[in-house]
């Protein structure tokens, strides 16, 4: 059935978008492998190759550690609200509520704005003598908080904004994975005298687990992605109190020009993410929750 | 709806609505605070306490506003025009055309991918391979990117100027947009194609004259998650740009530095950023909704 000129589409249509991901992604990724060994020489302009040089300096370094570290924890904070927060929500606009549809909208616009945009006006609101969110802790008779420059506050405040404006992503995906789930089976279990907690429990969360999961592995991967808002809000201080992965590559690449050290820590990050990931996949499959 | 999706007692129906309306109010307070800081004067950003509500608490004012146009009210000192939509408005108009530019580019190849994809069997690389490898491009932080394309553009001399930030964003928003379309190409009837085909129509023909006509919907939602993304995006723009290609977020990121927290003014300038999304989401919510759902739930 295939003719002629249908092969020749077929390949008039791959070939410009793979060689364009190859040339354009590819190059940048497997130069980047060159670049790790390397260090970039200020003035002369070029990279020296310098072999395992930057890694061995990444496991003396306390920052590096340091910002792994926290990052695994910003992103598990993180997750742990967003993923509760989004299921719970879901659920309830799993119902039959009025306004579902304003609701729904609503809830999805701090998704789609610039962060850079939302980094300003979070920091008016975390302002510490004007902002809002000081005013009501005081009318709650409570202390003011130094939100953005407390060692310990200041990563609550980024894991607020985060949580403001991700969880929305969480609410309307596990929605519409609740939604997909077929409604002669609720019916079935409501006749049974199941109880909606029962019903959660044993029908809406097992069978829209592996979706859970993808939506969760999704998150995730864009949670260690953060910088925007660490660059506004705090600047990865007070001292090194915020300095995720990403925002201390950035500095040690692009501030201190330090290429061939940022490249090593971007792939030392990668990998260890991935191999977060293959884990996690690995059990998932093993008690069953994942196909 | 069945009776399991009906919400029985009052008291449950109080719980339900009342957390609806608390994250509801969470998650609009920010922006509703943006908007009326922006109609705000130093009186009443610097006064004992915050001032919520517009003629109740404080007087609006269009400074803000004014400034946001490079003029300054009448009585007011000589204003010295904050730079964040640029000279001319320049940065404003980087970033429109890098979006608009970027989010075509990667249209098209979505297209052409989400086509080919559907409607043939690669045999030597295998449809689910190519599917994956483009998938996977999602996967690199674009921090580990930034690195290697800050030199590569170097070299050939493309730092600072649009076009690299166009083919970056392009490779960047490919996933994405491949996925959106081929799911909505997979739904279009193929018997309708055949039809086509059998009257005498070209494989080209039917695909321009029929199959993205129907799958248009898709493609627009695939067009504005690009768009979105690309009019969003920052530290690509703020690695690879220092002056003349820079755009609205990197350009808006330089504003703590530049004089005493004037908040009246970031956030107008903020809401600038933010009028596009706001707008697609009212308008296109439902596609968004869509494009999300077929994004995580179908993977």
């Amino acid at each position: 059935m295939i003719g002629k000129s249908d092969r020749r589409m077929k390949y008039t249509l791959m070939v410009p978008v793979v060689s364009f991901i190859l040339i354009i992604a590819i190059f940048p990724l497997v130069f980047s492998l060159f670049m790790m060994l390397s260090q970039w020489q200020p003035g002369s302009g070029g990279l020296q190759f310098v072999g395992l040089k930057n890694f061995n300096y990444m496991i003396h370094d306390k920052r590096f550690w340091h910002a792994l570290w926290l990052s695994f924890a910003y992103v598990a904070i993180l997750i742990f609200f967003e993923l509760t927060i989004g299921t719970l929500i879901a659920l309830v606009l799993q119902r039959d509520v009025k306004g579902k549809n304003f609701f729904r909208v609503t809830y999805m616009l701090p998704m789609l704005l610039a962060p850079i945009a939302v980094s300003y006006i979070w920091k008016m609101i975390f302002d510490f003598n004007r902002g809002p969110a000081n005013h009501w802790l005081t009318l709650l008779g409570l202390r003011p908080v130094e939100w953005l420059s407390g060692e310990f506050s200041a990563i609550i405040s980024l894991i607020i904004v985060d949580v403001w404006q991700w969880t929305p992503f969480m609410i309307l995906t596990i929605l519409a994975a609740f939604e997909a789930l077929p409604e002669e089976l609720f019916e079935a279990a409501v006749v049974d005298g199941g109880s909606p907690f029962r019903i959660f429990q044993k029908i809406t969360l097992p069978l829209a687990l592996p979706v859970i999961v993808t939506i969760v592995l999704l998150r995730t991967i864009d949670a260690f992605k953060v910088f925007d808002t660490i660059f506004i809000l705090t600047g990865g201080g007070p001292g090194t109190a915020t300095e995720l992965m990403n925002f201390y590559i950035y500095l040690r690449g692009f501030r201190a020009f330090d290429l061939g050290y940022g490249t090593a820590m971007s792939w030392a990050q990668l990998i260890v993410i991935i191999a977060m990931f293959m884990f996690f996949i690995r059990s998932l499959k093993r008690i069953g929750a994942l196909r | 709806m069945g009776t399991y999706f009906k919400v029985p007692t009052l008291s449950k129906k109080i719980v339900i609505y009342l957390i609806l309306i608390l994250w509801f109010l969470f998650a609009i307070f920010p922006i509703y605070w943006a908007l009326t800081m922006s109609f705000k004067d130093s009186p009443s950003v610097y006064g004992k306490k915050p001032t919520y509500l517009p003629f109740v608490d404080f007087k609006p004012t269009r400074k803000a506003w004014t400034h946001l146009i490079g003029r300054s009210l009448p009585g007011e000192d000589e204003f010295v025009q904050m730079p964040v939509l640029g000279e001319n408005l320049r940065y404003l108009r980087n970033s429109i055309v890098v979006a608009l530019c970027s989010s075509i580019l990667t249209v098209i190849f979505g297209v052409m991918a989400g086509y080919g994809l559907t409607r043939f069997e690669y045999r030597r690389w295998k449809n689910d391979d190519i599917s994956f490898f483009i998938l996977s491009q999602r996967m690199f932080p674009p921090v580990a990117l930034a690195m290697p394309f800050f030199l590569l553009f170097t070299w050939i001399r493309l730092i600072d100027k649009l076009p690299s930030l166009i083919i970056v964003y392009a490779i960047m928003n490919m996933p994405i947009v491949t996925w959106i379309v081929k799911e909505f190409f997979t739904d279009v009837p193929k018997e309708m194609e055949e039809a086509a085909l059998v009257d005498g129509c070209t494989r080209w023909r039917a695909l321009f004259r029929i199959i993205i006509p129907m799958a248009v919907p898709g493609i627009a939602v695939a067009f504005l998650f690009s768009f979105i993304f690309c009019w969003n995006e920052f530290l690509i723009a703020l690695t690879l740009t220092f002056k003349s290609a820079k755009t609205l977020p990197v350009g808006m990121s330089g504003l703590t530095t530049l004089r005493g927290p004037l908040y009246w003014d970031i956030a107008a300038n903020s809401l600038i950023i933010m009028i596009p999304p706001l707008i697609v989401t009212i308008f296109a919510n439902k596609y968004i909704i869509r494009g999300l759902a077929l994004g995580a739930v179908k993977q």
